[in-house]
């Protein structure tokens, strides 16, 4: 199993400097929390290491190898994957449908073109595997935009799982979710981080606190301070600037 | 979401089970040839919707994917005396390549700006035809001549009706094909990027390589209407590669529903009727045409197609589940922020 | 040199005509189709007053109003319907407003080519000993850079371009601060079919009108942004100075090749700058 890092990771607007010399490491079969004030740099770090954003210095890389000139596309195939803030599915098929499509990229090397897709049993099989541990299986023939908004979350961790990634990145899954939906997320989460590295960004300190093996606290684009939960809930500076009194 | 092929095969071979009657029901010759021309466009939309409605690329330039395979097509048969069938393929391959060179142009533009280039790339391409390449091509005046196959001594497919039958055949296999390639692992693949070319990238797909296979196989297909079309008329001008053509597509495919393989060449048929009446009625007709287009993109924007009783109720539900799912939203957002 | 002038006063109407597009793109994000068409019907308009009145003067100052006019009636009648949808759509009515506006032009005018001569005060060339300068393409050149110089100012330095700019960037915000965004985008349409026409009219001396006129200069345009820039009024000058100059010697020299030159000059571009000199570098997810 792989885990990630980045060394001296810059990435620059001009003057702006979204990251300043960051260098952290993601160990393997670890939950790894990232977390820090909108404006810190959380998502910039994240598009960093996914690839949709090239650093201006510095590397990143998954295991030993040094992927920055990969975009997204290759660093998934290489076993990486990675959930969006915001819901970002397939808004016009069903739920079915969206988890299909994102297995062909793993059940297909050519992608056939000679017969229909819907029925295909290599396809429904994946689909129906994460269909069940995403708790969507009621839901499936639904058009997407259609589900409620903890359901759409849901499939959005469904998209990122069915490609069995090693590396998992996830990009404030609990956003905009409810009370109710919370212990389901982080049941799955727990669930998704057995015998995988994950890569955590979340505002919800409760479950962040309770699920991390290590944190990372972001700020100013800069790393402020790292540690395990304890560590950094006894951190000063982080309680000064982030946590707040307790 | 996804168009079922069950449907599409049922309503392919229908319409060309209808379609092969139609001469023997007592259509006059005008009626055959109105119909090869509409079956020709129909193709060509069909094709031209499987860049715009499929995969969402909306090009300006089909023009020249018509064009192209048209002049190819004709320049081989009929100065070099290439058999038809021959000379067919090579139009199509043609303008598949071409397609494929407007992939590698969206690798680097995308979205309207592609249309914006693909729109100068045709236009280069209609100059190249009229006026740099007049030599092989005859430029402003048209390319005459263009044959008839030769098939078996006892047909003439110099006589309309008998090239209206190959015509269709040609069409049926043709658009038989497009319909499968829609609904097979790779159509899928199209759709996902017009819907969400960013997931799709962090799915581990090649965009670039799907948007350009997309074309290619439009190009393919748009350069055997063009054969078709110069062997029916006989005889291939530039005009067909000026930017009207890559508009009037656009205006079918809209017309009829983009995004499904009917619609279009549901459009085609009524873009074609339009232009045979209103054309008699005023010279204006096109202006009329540009009003109505007009008129469908604020009113019906998904086409014709959108108003099948199946479809309409379906939009209906679906847009009451989607408020609820908003109301959630902004509930379960509010308790965030309680934290 | 009178091939460096040329190349100047193609630039300058390259310019003005981009301008518009990039106003109307940069506001209402729609990439206008139809300012191709709005600048035919500035020549036309142009052409009809000048020969009611004799007075090309007249013509210059009151057909792009006209053509402004024109521009506000169909951006409230069509295009207002549309703002809250997707962008492709609102794309494809400025395309069918194009097919709409060539036939009127066609109805009222026909189809055969017409000309308007420039004013007797522009005739004529002026003599710099080892070459010649036509009058009227001195004016064209001066124009476009009045017209630069007065959009600068205006963006940068008065209240209404403040407003223009802050819309642009986010016009939610600034129709809650009471702002009436409505007329705010009718104007600039207004504006930018003004400029269209504006070009037309200048174009009228230099170029024959005929139905296809528009489509001709659009390309151009699309490629003068296209390699500037979207949405950089810097990059419209530099696009519109790299296409006005490569049109102008490229006539001079290679005439066949001007089309496949022009378009090899956006191609270079591209593969150098995706989104062009002044465009922001952005690697696409």
């Amino acid at each position: 199993m792989e885990g990630m890092s980045c060394n001296n990771l810059w990435v620059s607007y001009g003057a702006f400097h979204a990251l300043s010399d960051v260098s952290l490491s993601f160990r393997p079969g670890r939950i790894t929390s990232i977390i820090g004030p909108n404006g810190a740099g959380k998502t910039t770090l994240v598009n960093a290491l996914t690839g949709s954003v090239a650093p201006s210095r510095g590397d990143v890389k998954i295991g030993k190898r040094t992927v920055n000139r990969f975009g997204p596309a290759k660093r998934t195939k290489m076993g990486l994957g990675r959930s969006f803030q915001t819901i970002n599915v397939f808004s016009e098929m069903s739920v079915r449908e969206n988890l299909e499509l994102a297995a062909q990229a793993r059940a297909f090397r050519l992608q056939p073109f000679w017969r229909p897709a819907q029925g295909l049993r290599v396809l429904a099989e994946l689909a129906d595997k994460i269909l069940e541990m995403v708790g969507l299986t009621a839901h499936a023939d639904q058009t997407a935009d259609a589900l409620s908004h903890g359901d759409q979350r849901a499939l959005e961790l469904g998209l990122t799982l069915i490609g069995e990634p090693d590396i998992v990145l996830l990009d404030e899954p609990l956003a905009g979710v409810g009370h109710n939906g919370i212990d389901r997320m982080d049941a799955l989460i727990r669930t998704v981080a057995e015998g995988r590295t994950v890569i955590l960004v979340e505002h919800n300190m409760d479950v962040v606190m309770g699920l991390s093996d290590d944190i990372v606290v972001l700020a100013g684009g800069q790393v402020l301070a790292t540690g395990t939960p304890d560590e950094i809930r006894a951190n000063e500076t982080v309680r000064a600037a982030y946590l707040g009194g307790e | 979401m996804s168009e079922k092929l069950s449907f599409n095969l049922t309503f392919i071979v229908a319409a060309v089970a209808f379609l092969a009657l139609v001469p023997s029901l007592g259509a006059g010759e005008r009626a055959i040839y109105f119909l090869s021309l509409t079956l020709i466009w129909g193709l060509f939309a069909a094709a031209f919707d499987l860049s715009f409605g499929v995969t969402g690329l909306l090009s300006f330039g089909h023009a020249a994917l018509l064009g192209v395979g048209a002049y190819v097509f004709s320049i081989l048969t009929a100065d070099y005396g290439v058999p038809w069938g021959i000379g067919l393929v090579a139009g199509a391959a043609t303008s598949g390549l071409l397609g494929l060179l407007y992939g590698l142009i969206s690798m680097r533009v995308g979205g309207l700006f592609f249309a914006l280039v693909s729109l100068a790339a045709a236009e280069l391409i209609h100059i190249l035809i009229s006026s740099t390449l007049r030599d092989i091509t005859g430029g402003h005046d048209g390319f005459p001549a263009v044959p008839r196959p030769m098939i078996g001594s006892s047909w003439d497919f110099y006589d309309n009706t008998t090239f209206y039958y190959l015509i269709l055949a040609i069409v049926f296999v043709s658009v038989l094909l497009l319909a499968i390639l829609r609904s097979s692992p790779f159509g899928r693949l199209c759709q996902g990027v017009r819907l969400n070319p960013v997931r799709m990238t962090h799915i581990g797909f090649r965009i670039a390589r799907i948007r350009s296979l997309a074309l290619l196989v439009s190009g393919v297909f748009s350069g055997i209407s063009g054969g078709l079309l110069a062997s029916l008329m006989m005889f291939i001008s530039p005009e067909t590669l000026s930017w009207t053509t890559s508009g009037d597509v656009l205006i079918m495919t809209l017309l009829g529903g983009a995004g499904t393989l009917i619609g279009p060449i549901l459009g085609a048929l009524v873009f074609e009727t339009m232009r045979d009446v209103l054309s008699d009625l005023t010279v204006h007709w096109y202006g009329l045409l540009g009003l109505a287009f007009i008129l469908c993109t604020i009113h019906l924007p998904e086409g014709l197609m959108s108003l099948r009783p199946g479809r309409l109720l379906g939009r209906l539900f679906a847009s009451r589940r989607a408020s609820k799912g908003e109301l959630e939203t902004i509930l379960e957002g509010e308790s965030k922020w309680r934290e | 040199m009178s091939t460096f002038v040329i190349g100047l006063s193609l630039a300058a109407l390259l310019f003005i005509l981009a301008a518009g597009l990039v106003l109307v793109f940069g506001l209402l994000g729609v990439i206008n189709l139809a300012h191709g068409a709005f600048y035919m019907l500035g020549a036309y308009v142009g052409y009809q007053i000048a020969a009611w009145t004799g007075n090309f003067w007249l013509a210059l100052a009151l057909a792009p109003v006209f053509v402004a006019a024109v521009a506000w009636i169909a951006e409230r009648l069509t295009l207002s319907k549309l703002y809250d949808r997707e962008h492709y759509l609102q794309f494809l009515l400025t395309f069918g407003l194009i097919l709409v506006i060539n036939e009127l032009v066609r109805l009222v005018w026909g189809v055969g080519y017409l000309r308007v001569d420039a004013p007797v005060l522009l005739q004529g060339s002026v003599d710099f000993g080892t070459f010649q300068v036509s009058v009227y393409r001195l004016f064209v050149a001066f124009a476009g850079l009045a017209a630069a110089g007065g959009l600068y100012l205006v963006l940068e330095k008065t209240l209404i371009g403040t407003v223009v700019r802050a819309a642009s960037a986010n016009s939610a915000m600034v129709s809650c601060l009471g702002v009436n965004v409505r007329r705010i985008r009718s104007s600039v349409f207004a504006i930018g079919g003004g400029l269209a026409g504006f070009a037309g009219v200048i174009a009228a001396p230099m170029v024959p009108l005929s139905l296809d006129m528009g489509l001709i200069v659009i390309i151009d345009c699309f490629l003068v942004i296209i390699i500037g820039g979207m949405g950089s009024i810097r990059g419209a000058v530099l696009g519109a100075i790299l296409i006005g100059m490569t049109r102008a010697y490229g006539q001079n020299f290679i005439p066949q090749f001007i089309d496949p030159l022009t378009f090899g000059v956006l191609v270079a571009v591209l593969l150098v700058r995706p989104s062009g000199i002044f465009g922001r570098k952005e690697r696409m997810a």
